[in-house]
């Protein structure tokens, strides 16, 4: 017991140190290191709630500078470009008024794919259609004219509002000149995006300059109304259309 | 030699040896560093985290504040996403139209009625013709007009698919090509 006493009595400061040591160690290992590691994750929560602020900040300084009215103008003029459904009276009327604004005069106009047997979750979308990520609504036209007037319907079926593209088609001329044609045409159709469902920690994106630019001729593009009120003589309605038939071109 | 009767207390030696009392020093010196930096690093991050702390609860309210501000403008926020929704399928759609202009001028430069019967552009693109002409001659002008469009690059693979003669000398011809552009 006295050889024990006096061993540290003789080590004792030796013994201090080391447990000083020891303890700062234990601390480090114990406290410091889970603790630090709280704190970075606090820097690391902060950095993504400050992106999320900023976001949100631009998105509320972006929302508050738009024309609620002007909006939905715009997406009502978009709407009648790409309807949300098939809107076969639309592909009817359309493809009727540009024959009639444009002299053809038409002698068939059938639908294909109407899905009448199949609901629209039910029906298998096409490779096109997964591409272009739109419903398409075939149409076939058959219609009998002159040469200049399936040039022109040719033009202004691809630039009117509701939108349709021409995929392939055969022409037959007659003596007289009149031309007897048969083509294929697409209508689409898109519903609407799951925006309104997104919350407020959806970003909103200003539109981009080419966005701008394309929304802009989309929504004066005209519709069939237009050539059923006969308010575009055919001449100047053709040039317009045949000047610009994409508005995302730059 | 040492007196009788006195004791002496003191030990004419330490039993330490010099090596441990070196190695006294270098843990005194150990244990001092590690203290401060235990008691700095405690300070700092003490410091960091009262500052994170506070940080983070002034960007969540920032965060709630503007949450709100926008659920205020669900509407528009909703009007501007579905307008940009259609107008990048738009710009798809667009992108995969056709443009029947030039082609239908390649054909024109081929032959016109009445010398061009009928034509037709197939899903594929191929174009094809069929014409007539009352002599050798005019179906060597169109012959010669097609290879020239396609020494000008304006079709790829013309192909002369029939040619009939009737009895009356007149010629019936089928020709197809690709167009040498992008439809």
């Amino acid at each position: 017991m006295r050889n024990i006493k006096r061993f540290f009595h003789e080590y004792q400061g030796l013994a201090i140190s080391l447990s000083i040591a020891l303890g700062s160690l234990a601390v480090i290992i114990f406290i410091l290191y889970p603790f630090g590691t709280h704190v970075y994750g606090l820097y690391d929560e902060t950095q993504t709630l400050g992106g999320d602020v900023r976001d949100l900040g631009a998105t509320a300084s972006l929302l508050g500078s738009f024309e609620e009215k002007q909006l939905q103008t715009q997406l009502v003029s978009l709407v009648a470009a790409l309807p949300l459904d098939k809107s076969l009276p639309s592909v009817f009327t359309t493809l009727e008024a540009v024959a009639a604004h444009t002299g053809l005069s038409v002698e068939d106009i059938s639908l294909g794919n109407t899905g009448l047997l199949a609901t629209e979750a039910a029906k298998l979308a096409s490779a096109e259609e997964k591409k272009l990520g739109v419903g398409i609504q075939p149409v076939v036209f058959s219609g009998v004219g002159k040469s200049s007037h399936l040039n022109a319907f040719l033009g202004e079926i691809s630039s009117v509002k509701r939108l349709m593209r021409v995929n392939f088609f055969d022409a037959s001329f007659s003596e007289d000149d009149t031309v007897r044609v048969k083509m294929s045409l697409s209508g689409f159709y898109a519903p609407l995006s799951g925006g309104s469902k997104a919350g407020a920690s959806a970003t909103v994106t200003k539109l981009s300059a080419k966005e701008t630019d394309a929304l802009t001729t989309i929504v004066n593009m005209p519709d069939s109304a237009t050539f059923v009120q006969g308010e575009t003589p055919i001449d100047v309605a053709v040039e317009t259309f045949t000047t610009r038939q994409d508005p995302f071109s730059l | 030699m040492a007196t009788k009767g006195t004791i002496n207390l003191l030990r004419s030696s330490s039993s330490i040896s010099p090596d441990v009392i070196e190695w006294e020093g270098k843990f005194r010196l150990v244990s001092i560093i590690s203290l401060v930096l235990v008691v700095v690093a405690g300070f700092v991050l003490g410091v960091l985290y009262s500052v994170l702390s506070s940080q983070k609860q002034s960007l969540a309210d920032d965060k709630s504040r503007l949450i709100q501000q926008i659920s205020a403008q669900s509407r528009k926020q909703a009007l501007v996403t579905n307008i940009k929704f259609r107008l990048g399928l738009l710009d798809k759609i667009f992108l995969s139209k056709r443009q029947w202009e030039p082609v239908l001028n390649v054909i024109e430069e081929v032959a016109k009625p009445p010398n061009l019967k009928s034509f037709s552009i197939s899903d594929t693109k191929l174009v094809s013709l069929t014409l007539f002409s009352d002599t050798f001659e005019e179906t060597k002008m169109i012959v010669d007009t097609v290879l020239k469009l396609s020494t000008e690059k304006k079709m790829r693979n013309p192909t002369l698919e029939t040619l009939q003669v009737d009895k009356d000398g007149k010629v019936q011809l089928s020709v197809s090509f690709f167009p040498a552009f992008s439809l």
